[in-house]
């Protein structure tokens, strides 16, 4: 079997004497799609930060395509191929849609798909003249995406997608994260709508308190008694 | 006999460093604001400590009891009108330290008109003329009386910090002004109302700055900010009790290298203020949080 | 076309001194606007630049023997290795970078001025360049300063990098994941406005030809620098080039006998601009345009006739 193209082995990061991850691993290979769960706390987010080159690791590693890219700072890490979206999206709210498109563009260490193709990817078509602040929060975060996209990425880092998005549009973003995986794209998909989840994938890995608890199928996840009483307490 | 001298003098300077300084750092703590206009509004204190002494022989420490219900008003009534403007801008932070750097300069120049651009010099036997004694070497009355007299205003605000219901409810906002509103406390008045306090410190601060530093100049304000900046920031932004601990090192520090580097003394509280500002996590813990 | 405003000038307005003190200030204000307009970075110790430059020129012109042509780039070269030397400060955000920035430039006044260097700096007793006192040449120098420092603004306004500093301004964190180098971006840009600030105060120290080491230190060049871009409007191109001439030119008018007036005016002024224009005229020009163009319905006049003049994304 090829080399995963995102290695994560024993990542571990403290926050002063809290520990927020404890020496989680993850692989993904192209084309695959992982969801990331958890309860609140659990570690998920901090993995996309520390993963992303937001965060220094305290330990572990983070290889893309065989390459270490831990310890370094985010600009290099999306210059080698890897991107994320965030849970609350912040674009560059002083610039234009279509700025922040370029901007990205610019840097992508792959070629990215054309900006009108982007744009009508995420459905923010005929918006590129607008100051990205002026956008509404669901339009951000479709700006948010395009902008991780515009970087070419072959690996996407995508943090709670789905929150505050109404059911078509969760059908709409399910539908691109998809698409993306189909033409190759490797997605840990972190997720609270565990509906919104099924329809992108099957596999997800379980962390509780910066731990790994499980990895497999969703439909043994629900059975497996550690998750459940992670989930539902007792 | 010379280590000694500059320990006792440092701790006297010290303790008025910490009066100096308080102002600024309350404010801070409670509104997040650096009130850059805090030098200017020492120097005014000092002008009116200098002209009550000399056209009234008022004392000192009675110009720092008259200044407070004043101060207090004015403050609280300048922050009620600027403070909801200020929240509506797009970087409040930023805006604020640029507003009070053009209210500094208002005072400044205001002063300069009422008092003229010369520098008032105060005897340094303005407050007696015996030297005191302590283990066993002399120093001038005037460090021992400010020193004596900058404690009691500490002691009182610690206490009004501590004991009162609205030196608790101060406390409260300013560990989280969210959480402050959410338990009934009225967090614009109390800003509003530690506003003036700070302002009042500052003036009462003043009042014994003219002789401490034996004299007083309308352009004095800059270097007493960042004098004071530098008190809190070695202290503990918006740690009232740090400021004792700040203004304590500070005074060591200056009268240490002044008594073996006498050249390079003025040169302490910028340094002191870099290198803290640079090595200490407080400096860079807004940056965490903001990323957080 | 400022600086060739500036020349024409010169042959009309008998007080050379002011036009040069006026081209200086556009510059620092232009640098200002280099470092707050296009980071937020909020350098209330600017003037140490300045003042670095100063030094700059008049130590490599007595030690070294160079013309003071070629001492303009020891000016710039001293500014930008104290700009260098405080790369940590840009770890510093807001305030404390602000405040730190100032007792960087008080120290640096310190350093300078202190006796014990009197040897190498000559100390608080001020420099004298009379031998290389040159008005004409000199003159030159500052025009040369305003357009470099109008070009330098015009290519932020246009290039790849002022987007990135716009970018980073508006959100560090995006920034970041759109690729942008930040720290190595900031780094350009207050290398670049150290640079401008040296400029300036080499062009002063030659035209001046003698000064002490407070009036290259003197704190309210950096507050009439600030006010002068904040006036006009940070981000913009021509903002901070109208205030430093329209304040400056005020200053002169009412100034220089009594500064305090001119320090109460821009006092008032500021605290103005903060409570209700906080975007500078710029953005005033920019928010009545819509109305005018509305008023007069004549293509090719209303604000089509101020090129130039408009908000952050004007």
């Amino acid at each position: 079997m090829a080399e995963p193209l995102l290695l994560v082995s024993d990542l571990t990061k403290n926050f002063g004497r809290f520990c927020a991850l404890d020496g989680v691993g993850l692989d993904l290979g192209a084309g695959e799609v992982v969801g990331l769960v958890g309860p609140n706390g659990s570690g998920k987010t901090t993995l996309i930060n520390v993963v992303s080159g937001l965060y220094p690791p305290t330990r572990g590693t983070v290889t893309l395509a065989g390459r270490p890219v831990h310890g370094g700072a985010p600009h290099t890490v999306v210059r080698s191929g890897m991107n994320r979206t965030f849970q609350i999206a912040k674009p560059l709210g002083g610039l234009t849609v279509e700025e922040n498109l370029r901007l990205a563009g610019a840097s992508a260490g792959h070629r990215p798909l054309p900006e009108g193709d982007l744009l009508q990817l995420v459905g923010l078509s005929g918006l590129q003249g607008r100051v990205a602040g002026s956008l509404n929060a669901s339009q951000q975060k479709r700006l948010d995406l395009a902008r991780a996209l515009a970087t070419g990425p072959r690996v996407l880092l995508v943090d709670e997608l789905g929150a505050g998005l109404s059911p078509a549009e969760l059908d709409q973003a399910a539908g691109i994260l998809r698409q993306l995986a189909e033409a190759g794209m490797a997605l840990l998909v972190v997720e609270h709508l565990m509906g919104f989840l099924a329809k992108v994938t099957r596999a997800v890995v379980v962390l509780n308190a910066g731990r790994q608890i499980f990895r497999g199928d969703l439909d043994q996840a629900v059975q497996d008694p550690e998750v459940v009483r992670v989930f539902l307490g007792g | 006999m010379l280590l000694e001298y500059a320990i006792v003098a440092g701790l006297l300077f010290g303790v008025f460093y910490a009066y100096l300084a308080l102002g600024l750092n309350l404010i801070f703590g409670v509104l997040r604001i650096v009130n850059l206009a805090h030098g200017d509004l020492v120097m005014l204190g000092s002008y009116l400590a200098f002209e009550l002494y000399y056209a009234w022989h008022w004392s000192p420490l009675l110009a720092i009891v008259v200044a407070v219900v004043p101060c207090i008003l004015v403050g609280g009534a300048l922050y009620l009108g600027v403070a909801p403007r200020l929240a509506r801008a797009q970087d409040p932070e930023m805006m604020s330290l640029v507003l009070f750097f053009g209210i500094s300069q208002v005072i400044e120049a205001i002063a300069a008109f009422g008092f003229t651009s010369n520098e008032r010099s105060v005897s340094a036997n303005a407050l007696g003329s015996h030297p005191v004694g302590i283990l066993g070497q002399a120093y001038p009355v005037t460090w021992v009386v400010v020193a004596a007299a900058s404690v009691p205003v500490l002691l009182i605000l610690f206490a009004y910090l501590g004991r009162t219901r609205l030196g608790r409810a101060t406390r409260a906002v300013m560990a989280s002004p969210d959480e402050a509103a959410a338990v009934g406390i009225n967090v614009r008045m109390v800003s509003a109302l530690t506003f003036g306090v700070g302002v009042a410190l500052a003036v009462g601060a003043g009042s014994l700055a003219v002789f401490m530093l034996g004299g007083v100049t309308p352009t004095e304000g800059v270097s007493i900010t960042i004098l004071s900046f530098a008190v809190i920031v070695v202290g503990g932004l918006g740690n009232p009790l740090g400021t004792v601990v700040g203004g304590l090192v500070l005074g060591l520090a200056f009268q240490l290298t002044l008594t073996f580097l006498p050249n390079w003394a003025s040169l302490v509280p910028y340094v002191l203020l870099l290198a803290v500002v640079l090595t200490r996590p407080t400096g860079v813990l807004s940056r965490a949080r903001r990323l957080a | 076309m400022p600086a060739a405003g500036f020349v024409v000038a010169n042959a009309f307005y008998p007080n050379q001194q002011e036009l040069v003190m006026m081209m200086v200030y556009l510059a620092l204000a232009q640098g200002i606007n280099v470092i707050y307009g296009f980071t937020g970075y909020l350098p209330f110790g600017y003037v140490g630049f300045f003042g670095a430059g100063a030094y700059g020129l008049a130590l490599s012109v007595l030690y070294l023997h160079v013309p003071a042509g070629v001492g303009l780039l020891f000016a710039v070269l001293a500014a930008v290795a104290v700009a260098a030397l405080l790369f940590p400060l840009l770890r510093l955000e807001g305030v404390y970078f602000a405040i730190a920035s100032l007792a960087a430039a008080e120290a640096l006044y310190e350093v300078i001025s202190n006796p014990s260097l009197a040897a190498v700096t000559k100390g608080p007793y001020g420099i004298n360049l009379v031998s290389a006192y040159n008005a004409n040449a000199s003159f030159v120098a500052a025009v040369a300063l305003v357009a470099v420092s109008m070009g330098i603004v015009v290519y932020l306004r246009t290039s790849r990098l002022g987007l990135a500093l716009r970018a980073i301004r508006s959100d560090a964190v995006s920034a970041e994941f759109a690729g942008i180098n930040v720290v190595q971006r900031r780094t350009v840009a207050w290398l670049l406005s150290a640079a401008m600030a040296g400029a300036a105060g080499g062009t002063f120290a030659w035209y001046t030809s003698t000064f002490y080491p407070g009036a290259v230190f003197d704190s309210s060049i950096s507050i009439f620098a600030i006010v002068f871009a904040l006036f006009g409007g940070v981000g913009t191109t021509w903002g901070p080039a109208l205030g430093a001439v329209v304040l400056f030119g005020v200053y002169n008018a009412v100034g220089i006998s009594q500064p305090q007036y001119f320090q109460l005016i821009y006092g008032v002024l500021i605290v103005l601009l903060v409570l209700f224009l906080p975007g500078g005229l710029g953005s005033l020009v920019q928010r009545l345009a819509p109305r005018w163009r509305r008023l007069r319905r004549t293509p090719g006049r209303g604000p089509e006739a101020l090129p130039g003049v408009g908000g952050p994304d004007g």
